[in-house]
């Protein structure tokens, strides 16, 4: 196999303080063929280098050069012409070695930094570039208003669209919150108003495809070539069903209804609400006794309890994750008594008694005697801002809910008090109309976390401490409504581990870039919107599903290349023996492993700062700093590595054996702190 | 939980409540509990420590040797018959990085509950008790708190509702006993008044006795009523018994043997009452 070494002078860079002509005479005499250039990054240089394979047939090629981060593309270009890019490699003598050590050290260090780049190149094997068309088909997981409305506009794009629904019904929180406030507006909107034809607009929609009660199971393929498994569970009604609703009033069976969180009865046979899509009936087969009387009701047989759950597979190019929400469970903060005091209810169950369609039918009457309230106090931030129970967040969205049931309350029924004890009122932008709204309607605000919930001779007694005042007070109230905080649902969690999406405080998934990439996720092609990313109201999560949709739909009709230029575990292996080749007796050698996009700029940083550091520190350039397993670590130690640094970073983590700990080093890198990262390359030796 | 506990005795207790002391030692007895009763044990110092009066320096040194105390003992634990004994040494163990183990009396009966039924002679049916956990039990190391949550602690619950009394609730149950060892030193006004809150809420929901698992909270629920009473005229009279005390009696252990005469307010009606 021919090998051509290329050293470049880089001016006077490189070749002021290495001595080429001595790396040339050790390489030639090894059989190398090697070329000495003043500026192989030059026009001619390239020239220079191209001319030479052709002529020489070179097979393999090391440039000593500059970083690759400088004219890596340029030279991979040039190389690529003649030869597979897989069959080239750079060796950085400049920012890693000229730049940061003496003449003495420098020069021996170089030979290493070739030597094992050559040894990496003779396991290297040749890959090709390889441009895919995604498959033409987006697949939404959630059927939340987020959901509904990324599923629509791909659809409205020509893009056929899978829309997977766990329940029964699309819709989501949105159908269960009844009013909905807007930015800059005072008068609440119904929910369902708004809602119900986007959901009829997602049946009718000859693109989208909804799977109803269906999870996600398991995904192969990435990148454009989703191969998704999905299992969808039987609503034992076929859709037949015309939804005249004789099966429901037959079932003799009563249970608690979902979506009135349990304030009011359905039938094992039902439909979650009139407006549900898709318009047909459910058995819940658990609560379901089996008589077999919706049967005989439904006359045009639609009633099938036979159904059997189904696996689908399905093709896709592009997810997008609209997995949503799980209300905090208020029974953890034990003060508040939520769960030992009935008229102790949280923000959405007060949403459901104030909705015409709940348990009330719209009057506001508390839970425990049907009757109503002469004083309601609101306690804010129960599940978020607290880091009691693990929820440091804010859940952005509760001061609004507390602010429009507080106005709705204050408007309607005026013989009722509101107090909201609050942490900190967040209105932000144009709500703030809303609260100087709720202010004029008389609604007192005490700022405060309140401390308990206590119930003396059958009134509730919400303590607190007015904190502007430093006043201690016992506030009596006919019912107590706590603003239970947001949380990533089972869903997103789950979802979040069948793609293995990153994720952050709470489980809600991480998008790649906050500010310029923010419904990408850290796998190409699936995106992220709506309340699975974090807590946030109807209109942000409408303005990301659309956002989240541009993009998969971009992603869908562009084409996919998958890049060459990974680490195979051969080369790795090899190109830590290459650096040990040429370890003089007693001469410790420290091996850092640094990925490409941080730890590597990091320690480039430091050679263009002019530091320095002992020349026995070793530069590994690894894709990701997750490619580095245990079985590498002990392959280094056991060959004679002294030490190992492994540059951190993001939410990747190695489990360092304890009989190594010692010898291996994990150190958070942090491109502009490459100071901090000099000194740990000075302190392991 | 090693098969030897190094048992640890309470000031307070040995003080005002000696026999409520003892029937820590006569539960275990029955459970066949092994356990060390060194007299060489000194002081937590706690009640010392938490009142600003002994430096942390002193408290350290005095609980690393009875650390050392246990461990010659080949004890790998400490069970404590007080909250602030539990507490104190919870935190010297975490200061001192010392590797033994921490525990109460109660949660030591805690898993032993089942054992404790099978030994019962009588139970609290019929019973209605309210509990009050102590403030170094569930409010320091709070994560610790064995039976529900420390903001609100049902262990004193679920061994009384397990020997067949019934709990209830009040609205001053979270509230401190009052003792507040501060307090007590500096502003006995204050703790008399937090006391009285807190037994007036009991009284409400009217109990036949208050159960309780610290010395502390013992002390000052049982003697703040008879000072109440001489001050305010205040008419109260609940019962307040330790947990060692309770199991004890239950065991069969005679009334005169749980020193019920160390206590201010009358035991009798309700030991008659469980006895029936």
């Amino acid at each position: 196999m021919k090998i051509g070494v290329f050293l470049c002078e880089c001016g006077g860079n490189i070749a002021d303080v290495i001595n080429l002509e001595q790396i040339r005479n050790i390489l030639e005499s090894k059989g190398f063929f090697v070329r000495i250039n003043e500026h192989l990054c030059s026009d001619q240089g390239c020239k220079h280098i191209e001319k030479c394979i052709r002529e020489e047939k070179l097979e393999r090629v090391v440039l000593a050069a500059c970083s690759p981060m400088m004219h890596g593309k340029r030279f991979e270009d040039t190389v690529a012409v003649l030869l597979n890019p897989s069959f080239f490699e750079i060796a950085n003598i400049r920012e890693q070695c000229a730049w940061v050590h003496s003449s003495d050290e420098a020069t021996p260090k170089a030979i290493a930094l070739i030597g094992a780049k050559l040894e990496r190149l003779k396991s290297a094997v040749a890959l090709d570039k390889i441009i895919i068309k995604p498959y033409n088909e987006a697949m939404v997981l959630g059927g939340g208003v987020s959901g509904i409305t990324a599923a629509l506009s791909l659809a409205n794009h020509g893009i056929k669209t899978d829309l997977i629904e766990q329940t029964g019904t699309i819709g989501g929180h949105m159908v269960q919150i009844g009013k909905v406030f807007s930015p800059g507006e005072i008068a609440v909107e119904c929910a369902l108003c708004s809602l119900a034809p986007l959901m009829s607009d997602v049946h009718h929609h000859p693109l989208i495809e909804l799977y109803d009660r269906s999870r996600l199971k398991r995904v192969a393929g990435s990148r454009g070539r989703f191969e998704v498994e999905i299992e969808r569970l039987p609503r034992y009604v076929t859709e037949d069903c015309l939804g005249c609703g004789r099966c429901m009033y037959a079932c003799p069976v009563h249970v608690p209804d979902e979506c009135n969180l349990g304030m009011k009865l359905r039938r094992a046979i039902y439909i979650p609400f009139p407006q549900a899509i898709p318009p047909v009936f459910e058995v819940d087969i658990e609560a379901c006794v089996g008589c077999g009387k919706c049967l005989e009701a439904c006359d045009i047989g639609a009633i099938d309890l036979k159904m059997k759950k189904k696996a689908i597979m399905l093709n896709v190019g592009a997810i997008v994750v609209a997995t949503g929400f799980r209300r905090f469970d208020l029974g953890q903060v034990k003060e508040y008594g939520y769960g030992r005091f009935v008229d102790v209810v949280s923000q959405m169950e007060l949403a459901r008694i104030l909705a015409v369609n709940g348990p009330t039918k719209g009057k506001l009457l508390r839970p425990s005697d049907h009757k109503p309230p002469g004083r309601i106090v609101m306690i804010q931030c129960v599940g978020s801002r607290d880091e009691k129970v693990g929820n440091s967040y804010c859940s952005k969205i509760c001061c609004m809910v507390a602010l429009k049931h507080a106005a709705f309350i204050r408007e309607h029924y005026p013989a009722c008090e509101i107090v909201i004890s609050y942490t900190d009122m967040r209105t932000t932008g144009f709500f703030e109309d809303y609260y100087r709204h709720a202010q004029n309607l008389g609604v007192v605000f005490i700022r405060g976390r309140a401390a308990e919930v206590v119930e003396d001779d059958g009134i509730l007694l919400v303590r607190m401490e007015d904190t502007l005042s430093g006043e201690q007070l016992e506030i009596e109230s006919d019912m107590v409504v706590l603003s239970e905080g947001l949380e990533a649902s089972d869903g997103t969690i789950e979802v979040a581990g069948i793609l293995g999406l990153s994720q952050r405080e709470g489980g809600f998934i991480k998008e790649e870039h906050p500010k310029l990439r923010p419904v990408e996720t850290d796998k190409k092609g699936i995106y992220v919107c709506g309340c699975a990313k974090g807590p946030k109201d109807i209109t942000e999560s409408v303005l990301e599903a659309n956002t989240a949709s541009a993009r998969a739909f971009e992603y869908i009709t562009g084409e996919v290349t998958l890049e060459t230029g990974g680490l195979s575990d051969d080369e790795f292996l090899a190109e830590i023996d290459g650096h040990l080749q040429w370890k003089k007796r007693g001469e410790r050698v420290v091996l850092a492993f640094l990925d490409r996009e941080i730890g590597y700029r990091c320690a480039d940083a430091i050679g263009a700062k002019r530091l320095s550091y002992p020349a026995n520190i070793r530069i590994v350039m690894v894709p990701s700093i997750g490619v580095v397993k245990e079985h590498h670590l002990r392959y280094a130690l056991e060959r004679g590595v002294d030490k190992i640094i492994l540059g951190m970073h993001d939410n990747f983590d190695l489990e360092v054996p304890e009989d190594i700990e010692d010898r291996v080093l994990k150190y958070r890198v942090y491109t502009p702190y490459f100071r901090g990262l000099c000194e740990v390359f000075e302190r392991v030796v | 939980m090693s098969e030897c506990h190094y048992l640890f005795k309470s000031c307070i207790l040995g003080a005002y409540y000696p026999e409520a002391e003892r029937c820590l030692r006569v539960v275990f007895d029955r459970l066949d509990t092994q356990y060390v009763d060194d007299p060489a044990q000194s002081s937590c110092t706690g009640h010392g420590y938490h009142s600003g009066i002994y430096p942390l320096k002193t408290t350290l040194e005095v609980n690393r040797r009875n650390f050392s105390l246990a461990r010659g003992k080949g004890c790998d634990d400490i069970v404590t018959s007080c909250v602030t004994s539990y507490a104190t040494l919870k935190e010297m163990k975490k200061l001192l990085k010392d590797p033994i183990k921490i525990y109460h009396g109660l949660e030591v009966l805690y898993e032993h509950r089942n054992e404790i039924l099978r030994g019962l002679k009588y139970n609290l049916e019929g019973i209605k008790v309210v509990t009050h956990h102590g403030c170094h039990y569930t409010k320091i190391f709070y994560d610790d708190v064995k039976a529900g949550d420390p903001e609100r602690p049902v262990l004193l619950d679920e061994i009384a509702t397990s020997l067949g009394g019934e709990v209830l609730d009040y609205s001053e149950r979270s509230l401190c006993c009052g003792m507040g060892f501060n307090h007590l030193l500096l502003d006995q006004e204050y703790c008399k008044k937090i006391a009285r809150r807190k037994l007036e809420s009991i009284k409400k929901v009217n109990p036949d006795l208050i159960l309780v698992h610290c010395p502390g909270c013992l002390l000052t629920l049982d003697r703040f009523q008879g000072i109440l009473k001489q001050e305010m005229g205040l008419e109260l009279q609940i019962p307040v018994l330790n947990y060692t005390e309770l199991i004890a009696l239950l065991f069969g252990v005679a009334s005169d043997e749980i020193g019920i005469k160390t206590h201010h307010v009358a035991l009798e009606g309700v030991i008659e009452r469980i006895k029936e």
